[in-house]
């Protein structure tokens, strides 16, 4: 790796960051708003589930109350997101709609299968561009006498990308700022890449300008080879290895004298 | 930087000095800070004004909220009305307003007022004075009282630290993988060949006679060469002079020479003849490759517990699930360790590519997995096939010669880089998106091995597998790390303290990884005590979280003491027993929180005090160890 490489380097890290703050942001921004969104409809089913089984308290059959349609009716008043709001009997068969035609017709089989897998009694479907969510109706023993449900925009409930091109496009003086920053570092060469590919720096430790190789002849203890740490290692294992040789050769001179007394 | 054994005696730190190893480090880590710096400036330029707005229309929309919800019990409480009951009669009010402020937290407190404005029932965080959303009871067109919501900016709030906590996150990982990559770089580029050769040259002039091996290439060629031929002539005197030693200590049967002998030998007791180094070195893997591969297996970590307690739901059983999926993929990791050492040595790079193709796999089929038994194999399976990739890589031809960086780093970097990365995946397309991208990314490193690294195999090459002797009080102190890390930043945070919340978990688990390379930037990184210091900095940062102190202080005590155990550890922390210390840490942590599930009720313990416990215990330990060892 080079200065340009490295440069390369430093500006894509900038500007990843600063784009990727830009989606993350769009991303929590748009969470949030689901959640407000959310909030919203679960609490309109549940008030809408709540009101029905307050009228099923009175002792009617669900089929028989009325009163259901105007609940229904009431609840998508509240939520203008709410595109059909239907109360359905627990074999899957419509009983009120605010979509006339629905009722006495089966409901989409994604909705019972999303009864089935349903966490704490509430659920959630997708059904084409549709969220479907839904909720008990239970009578005064606990027991499940049907279900509750809205029909929602799938767009109004799911996190679109849509708007994180247009923030990327906000960002884009922020993201040039990174990036000239970065190039300004990267052009700096603090790490010195572009010394080490010469070899002048001095952590590419044999490059000693002026310095030949030396001769494995030489004993002279004083030899230096210039400042570089290696150099002057160099010269120390030289220095080293004439002391060495005499070492040996006194020991071996003992050693002799040693043997012929034997 | 060349040796990474033993205490920091002259001769390494004289090798540290010709490497300028502690120069680039600085030099990367004050890179690093100022980009970290610059980005923080405009990501968090970015987070107060560029989403300033859509910010405020989330509070805007809170409102509007809370209006429909002040609407609907308006209308309730009318229905009531209706039936003929004097609206300062109804009864059940005050709980039915308690159920509503439960249910809903776009409101923070609700009150029902009568035409004179008067409280007929409150909810007790009503207070007149505060900002109110006003809804007519009505009876017959007539209002017979009106119902006040207070409305919450929770939501908006949240959504507030959430930029703020991610602007920092971000910046914090931008400093930190241009510090590592720019410090793995300036690495890479120096020769090894000729660095051993200046160790050799140290070595000499210190006296031991070692290998004076040549470069291959270079100005450094013609010396290696003539050093050569100076230091065989002595080794063969040597030879020699010992054998006539040999010779007169057989003749001396009544032993009255050896004083004598001991005498005419003492002059070379400075020296060591007979050390040849075992290898030669020709060049090394690179070190990018494993850093890479680590990064994308460890970023699913701070993912894996919560995912797997909502398979289960909110019940005892969950902990059981958490315990289950961090241990198989500690297991797996292990399992992978030992596999590489009986991989053949041909075709490595193909069995990389294969490694982490399928890890990838395990870690992004998880996206359409919803059985916590699936979700407990495909950790496993994550686990053995990444951790087999990744040992190979490492364990190619001159791996380990760039220690202490070549272990160390690679897991310090993956450890500071993977679990904020992770987690703001997470933040930006969701947990169950972000297992698919990790996946996706574990396979295009693998696809990345097949291009390069690691190296090819020579016919006649000599692997090694790094040193495992490691003191005990080290072992103990990188359990105890583990230990620590496991049960807070990859249980505790992401399941208890911030569930959902991956922004703010970012910069915990960024911020830990900042202070990770703390110890790198100290004089030297491998004092004996550190690791004891890195054990006892892990007990007190699950103590300062117990005790109710800020996480972001707890996280950043761990994070330094996981450092100072990484650091000492050096390149061998992928030896054996130091694997074996960070997974038996990791299955301690899931252990005691699967322990605690099922008998933590009857003993009023939980997992997190459970932990600390045997972080507390293990660093004991490491102290008591280092002590005896230093004794």
């Amino acid at each position: 790796m080079g200065r340009i490489t490295s440069t390369l380097l430093l500006a894509l890290f900038a500007v990843a960051g600063t784009v990727g703050l830009t989606v993350i942001a769009s991303q929590t921004v748009e969470r949030s708003e689901d959640i407000v969104a959310q909030a919203r409809l679960d609490f309109v089913l549940s008030r809408t589930a709540g009101s029905v089984e307050r009228n099923l308290q009175l002792g009617l059959p669900l089929p028989e109350l009325d009163q259901t349609k105007v609940i229904l009716e009431r609840a998508m008043r509240r939520a203008p997101a709410i595109l059909a709001a239907d109360v359905f009997s627990t074999d899957g068969r419509t009983i009120f709609s605010t979509d006339r035609g629905a009722v006495g017709e089966p409901v989409p089989p994604p909705w019972m299968n999303a009864i089935r897998l349903r966490h704490e009694d509430h659920w959630r479907s997708m059904d084409g561009a549709d969220v479907t969510l839904g909720q008990p109706i239970r009578n005064d023993f606990g027991q499940i006498a049907g279900w509750a449900a809205v029909v929602v925009d799938r767009n109004l409930t799911q996190n679109a990308w849509s708007d994180a091109l247009k923030l990327v496009t906000d960002a884009i003086p922020a993201i040039a700022v990174a990036l000239v920053i970065a190039a300004l570092i990267g052009l700096a060469d603090p790490m010195g890449f572009a010394r080490r590919r010469r070899g002048a720096d001095p952590a590419a430790p044999l490059a000693v300008p002026g310095h030949g190789a030396y001769s494995g002849s030489e004993t002279d203890h004083d030899v230096t080879l210039g400042s570089d740490p290696l150099a002057t290692a160099i010269s120390r294992a030289v220095a080293t290895c004439s002391d060495a040789e005499r070492d040996l050769e006194e020991a071996s001179r003992r050693m002799k004298t040693l043997d012929a007394e034997v | 930087m060349l040796k990474s054994d033993g205490t920091a005696t002259p001769r390494t730190v004289a090798m540290r000095d010709i490497g300028r190893a502690k120069r680039s480090d600085r030099t990367a880590f004050a890179l690093g800070s100022g980009l970290s710096l610059v980005v923080a400036a405009l990501t968090l330029w970015l987070a107060a004004l560029v989403f300033h707005e859509r910010v405020r229309s989330i509070v805007m929309s809170s409102e509007d909220a809370a209006q429909t919800l002040a609407d609907a019990v308006a209308d309730d409480i009318g229905e009531a009305v209706g039936y003929g009951i004097p609206i300062e009669r109804l009864r059940g009010v005050d709980e039915f307003l308690a159920r509503v402020l439960e249910a809903d937290r776009l409101i923070s407190a609700i009150a029902i007022l009568d035409t004179a404005e008067a409280p007929l029932f409150a909810s007790r965080a009503y207070q007149p004075n505060e900002t109110q959303l006003r809804a007519a009871i009505l009876l017959d067109d007539q209002a017979v009282g009106t119902v006040v919501a207070v409305p919450s900016n929770v939501v908006g709030d949240d959504a507030r630290h959430e930029l703020f906590a991610a602007a920092v996150a971000v910046a914090l990982l931008v400093g930190i993988l241009s510090a590592v990559c720019l410090r793995i770089a300036a690495l890479e580029r120096v020769n090894l060949p000729q660095a051993r050769f200046g160790a050799s040259a140290a070595s000499v002039a210190r006296g031991v006679i070692a290998d004076f091996t040549p470069p291959m290439l270079g100005e450094a060629r013609g010396w290696g060469r003539n050093g050569a031929r100076l230091l065989e002539p002595l080794r063969r005197s040597y030879r020699s002079m010992m054998v006539l030693t040999e010779e007169v200590r057989a003749l001396d049967t009544s032993r009255l020479m050896t004083q004598r002998i001991q005498t005419a030998l003492m002059p070379l007791g400075r020296y060591v003849f007979d050390r040849p180094r075992t290898e030669r070195v020709r060049a090394a893997t690179p070190l990018w490759w494993p850093f890479a591969a680590l990064s994308a297996l460890f970023a699913a970590r701070p993912l894996v517990a919560s995912f797997a307690a909502d398979r289960v739901g909110p019940n005892e059983v969950a902990f059981v699930a958490i315990g289950a999926s961090l241990a198989a993929n500690a297991i797996g990791l292990a399992a992978g360790l030992i596999l590489a050492r009986y991989t053949p040595r041909r075709g490595r790079n193909f069995y990389c590519f294969l490694g982490m193709g399928v890890a990838g796999t395990a870690i992004g089929i998880t996206f359409v997995i919803r059985d916590p038994i699936e979700f407990v194999w495909a950790q496993f399976a994550a686990g053995l096939f990444g951790g087999w990739a990744v040992a190979i890589s490492l364990k190619a031809e001159g791996a380990w010669l760039r220690a202490p960086w070549r272990g160390g780093l690679v897991l310090l970097a993956a450890f500071a880089v993977a679990s904020p990365l992770g987690a703001l995946v997470a933040q930006s397309v969701g947990r169950r998106g972000a297992f698919l991208a990790i996946g996706i990314t574990c396979a295009v490193v693998g696809l990345l091995a097949l291009a390069g690294p690691p190296r090819r195999a020579r016919k006649n090459e000599r692997s090694r597998w790094p040193s495992a002797r490691l003191p005990w009080p080290t072992l103990l102190s990188l359990a105890a790390v583990s230990t620590a890390i496991t049960a807070l930043c990859d249980i505790a945070l992401p399941v208890f303290v911030m569930p959902d919340n991956y922004a703010v978990l970012a910069l915990m688990t960024s911020t830990a990884g900042v202070a990770a390379f703390v110890p790198l930037a100290l004089p030297s990184r491998r004092k004996p005590w550190f690791a004891a210091a890195g054990a006892a900095g892990a007990a007190i940062a699950v103590l300062v979280a117990l005790a109710g102190l800020p996480f972001l202080a707890a996280v950043t005590v761990l994070g330094t003491g996981a450092g100072f155990a990484i650091a000492s550890a050096g390149a061998r922390i992928f030896a054996p027993t130091a694997i074996a210390a960070l997974f038996s840490g990791v299955v301690i942590a899931a252990g005691t929180q699967s322990l605690v599930a099922t008998a933590g009720p009857l003993l009023n313990l939980d997992g997190l005090a459970f932990a600390a416990a045997a972080t507390c215990a293990i660093a004991l330990t490491a102290l008591a160890a280092f002590l005896a060892a230093a004794r």
